[in-house]
């Protein structure tokens, strides 16, 4: 019973990091792409959850609050990188080359 | 099953949900805007419910309160990235999607 709900779980938090990954190649703006970022860490850090409570351990708690520490910070400095006059937050399309 | 197996299988359930609909809004919205109120609300409601659900299956003498910390920082910083990115936004002129240009366009 537990095996197969942690299986629908996983499954289930795979296709959000999907959503993500998605997000990610087919976002119109750089902050749409920092977005799905978001995504992805948040789904994997629940996805260490439910393999923990599957496996009944303790070991990767502190996992849990380093990935989403590494997920806020490199958001916020994405941010004050993109803040700049000189950085465009929608990167316009490829020309063709003669 | 016993009582904790349900509420952990019912909060784990809960969270794994609201993830899921936070992954619909972020695939499904017109808008960066609309797509960080999405994130920004369903994604912190869903880690939570997850986290707790593991605070439950492990126990106080098992984890401690690394998970209660973790909860907190989550109330505390996933809101601020989106708040970030839309203050970022609306700085630069993003343009932002309006309902009745899309019901114009249409016919």
């Amino acid at each position: 019973m537990m095996t197969l709900a942690a299986g629908l779980l996983c499954g289930a938090l795979g296709l959000a990091m999907l959503a993500g990954l998605w997000r990610i190649i087919a976002g119109p703006s750089v902050a749409d792409r920092i977005l799905g970022f978001d995504m992805i860490t948040v789904s994997s850090a629940g996805l260490i959850g439910v393999l923990s409570m599957l496996w009944r351990t303790a070991l990767f708690l502190e996992l849990i609050l380093v990935l989403t520490m590494l997920g806020f910070m490199s958001t916020v400095a994405l941010v004050n990188y993109l803040q700049r006059p000189d950085k465009e937050l929608m990167i316009p399309p490829k020309k063709e080359r003669p | 099953m016993n009582l904790k197996e349900w509420i952990v299988l019912a909060l784990a359930l809960g969270g794994t949900a609201f993830i899921v609909l936070a992954a619909v809004g972020l695939l499904r919205l017109p808008d960066l805007y609309c797509r960080a109120h999405a994130l920004g609300k369903a994604m912190t409601l869903g880690l939570i419910l997850l986290l707790l659900a593991l605070w439950v299956e492990l126990g106080v003498t098992h984890a401690g309160l690394v998970l209660p910390l973790a909860v907190l920082f989550q109330l505390l910083t996933i809101p601020v990235g989106g708040h970030l990115l839309c203050r970022l936004a609306k700085r630069r002129g993003l343009p932002q999607w309006r309902p009745e240009e899309e019901k114009r366009s249409q016919p």
